[in-house]
């Protein structure tokens, strides 16, 4: 039972999760519109069968229906709709999944017969002309929907089957037409008299400004492994005369590697597959960053499980160090050092008459006086200066007071030996 | 009486004349443009391709927005979380919920940039007596990309969102 688990569990994992993308393309002005055959008193099949007489690419309707004559059962006008969609925007190797085609109402008609609208393949051939009239197949790419249906201005959508689908092109352009039942079947309808009767529909084109034709593809994308993460991602000191940092890194070998996504503090910078160091400038002082990337592929898979991050704050600029402090004294009994610094690992340092009680190391120093231990010191700021301590012992002569007594000790002496 | 019968006659034949309406092919049509038509005037001059200038004008409308952005439309909520383009198309990633359950929206939704439409409708006034129908436009390609979307969202199904090409 265990093992049969195990097995459904990695069949699970190999089939994945399904994606797919949405792809919706529309017609332009010169790529949709009527192609169609006029002339009086023609029989069915001599309006349908015949050569195209004209076409229209820039008017306000494209129109798939069959119109009646006076005569009995003739009729004067056949209309196909001819739609080229630009596809090539589906990456090449994807696997479409489902199309659906949408046409924005602008009549439906059933005076002469209500007729079912569908969606058949049309043959590109340059631009929509005349001669085009032959190149609407006769196969249905969905399920019909008839005239009498289609009653309010909106998008009627069609969904294409999987001969419809197979007719997209993911490299160029997609012909697709608008045709009627009676038409598709190569069936007469039942005529009407009166003539002017008509049985079909017509549709907004891209001309009309607003709702033109649309087919919206839904597709997988054949590659959905992102590409590795760089490596190495390094940072250098912060320069401050300009504020910069430089960044570095390897990038991943992957062939279709094409950017690395960076996130400066949360905003977002593209560096190209070529570039594998940047130099950030105008960076603040003594400030904590962040620059966390994520590599991406050329059809745009991220790579969000491995993101590089660094972290650092850039330095401190305020104040030189300084080094070498010293200053001297005579006729006291101590001396200390006072200074300014951020930095955590400095400490007063003072001496009293031969002995160091803290020893000064390093540090960012912005001022240091020196003043008399047995005296309030008074921290004025000082100049930096950077003095080579030279120690001088200090030589203190006998006073003349401690000399006279010196002298009378030594005669007092002398005389007591002289009469003893 | 002859009076009488023309009188009679001539009601008869206005009763069988049908008032021309817009919605046959007949109809004239008037297209106005209004506001701003920079990017008309820029696809008509041909120094920029369309997908250039359509890509321009968009990118500059929705880096004046916050995402994710929430929308409404009569039927679905949807927001878009963030969007990203290419030179080719620009790609939107929505999530969208109808009556508390989420719509299977199939991610990211691309968009060609040369070939949306962007202009959205003013009004649309149709006289009957001329048989016209004025239709009043402007460009506004974000509100024109909203459009598409709401009804993108208003036609997918209930079910679980999925994602292709991840963000």
């Amino acid at each position: 039972m265990k093992r049969f688990f195990l097995v459904f569990i990695l069949m699970l994992a190999c089939v994945g999760v399904a994606s797919a993308d949405t792809l919706i393309v529309y017609t332009a002005n010169s790529t949709d519109g009527n192609v169609y055959r006029g002339g009086a008193n023609q029989t069915f099949i001599g309006v349908r069968d015949g050569a195209g007489t004209s076409f229209d690419v820039s008017g306000a309707t494209a129109a798939a229906y069959i119109r009646s004559d006076l005569t009995t059962n003739t009729y004067d006008r056949l209309y196909r709709t001819a739609l080229i969609f630009d596809t090539s925007g589906i990456p090449d190797t994807a696997t479409l999944n489902s199309g659906l085609i949408g046409l924005y109402r602008f009549g439906g008609y059933t005076t002469l017969a209500d007729t079912g609208l569908n969606i058949v393949k049309f043959n590109i051939d340059g631009t929509i002309s005349a001669d085009d009239y032959d190149n609407f197949e006769t196969t249905r790419f969905s399920t019909d929907q008839n005239a009498s249906t289609i009653t309010t201005a909106k998008y009627y959508n069609w969904s294409l089957d999987t001969l419809g689908i197979g007719n997209i092109s993911k490299t160029g352009n997609t012909g697709l037409g608008s045709r009627f039942s009676f038409d598709i079947d190569n069936t007469s309808p039942t005529w009407v008299s009166g003539g002017g009767k008509i049985a079909g529909a017509a549709w907004r084109p891209a001309d009309y400004v607003l709702y033109p034709p649309f087919l919206q593809i839904e597709y997988t994308p054949a590659d959905t492994t992102p590409p590795q993460a760089i490596t190495n991602l390094a940072n250098g000191t912060y320069d401050c005369s300009d504020g910069h940092v430089d960044i570095s890194w390897d990038n991943p070998t992957d062939a279709d590697y094409y950017q690395l996504n960076a996130y400066l503090n949360g905003t977002l910078t593209y560096y190209g597959n070529t570039t594998d160091s940047v130099t950030l400038t105008g960076l603040p002082e003594s400030t904590a960053m962040t620059f966390n990337t994520a590599t991406e592929d050329l059809v745009g898979n991220i790579n969000n499980t491995h993101w590089q991050n660094l972290s650092f704050t850039t330095g401190s600029c305020a104040v030189p160090p300084v080094s070498n402090v010293s200053c001297y004294f005579t006729n006291i009994t101590g001396v200390s050092l006072g200074w300014n610094t951020s930095e955590w690992n400095i400490t007063q340092g003072q001496w009293t008459w031969g002995t160091w009680i803290t020893n000064v190391t390093q540090g960012n120093v912005s001022y240091y006086s020196c003043y008399d231990t047995s005296v309030t010191p008074t921290p004025t700021p000082t100049p930096t200066p950077t003095i080579t301590p030279t120690w001088t012992p200090e030589i203190n002569p006998p006073s003349p007071d401690s000399l006279i007594g010196t002298i009378k000790a030594w005669i007092k002496n002398f005389l007591k030996g002289v009469f003893s | 009486m002859e009076l009488k019968a023309l009188l009679v006659m001539t009601m008869f034949f206005c009763a069988l004349i049908v008032p021309a309406t817009a919605t046959d092919d007949k109809t004239t049509y008037n297209i106005v443009y209004t506001g701003s038509t920079a990017i008309k005037a820029a696809l008509a001059a041909k120094t920029q391709s369309p997908a250039d200038i359509l890509k321009a004008a968009v990118e500059t409308e929705l880096t004046k927005e916050s995402f994710p952005l929430s929308l409404k439309t009569t039927s679905t909520d949807f927001t878009i979380d963030k969007y990203r383009c290419t030179v080719e198309k620009c790609a939107y990633w929505i999530t969208a919920s109808r009556e508390g359950k989420s719509v299977s929206v199939n991610n990211p939704i691309w968009l060609m940039n040369g070939n949306f439409p962007f202009h959205t409708l003013v009004s649309e006034i149709e006289d009957t007596k001329v048989n016209t129908v004025t239709i009043t436009v402007k460009e506004d390609p974000k509100g024109a990309i909203w459009k598409i979307l709401s009804d993108y969202v208003d036609r997918q199904p209930i079910g679980k969102s999925t994602i292709g090409t991840k963000s």
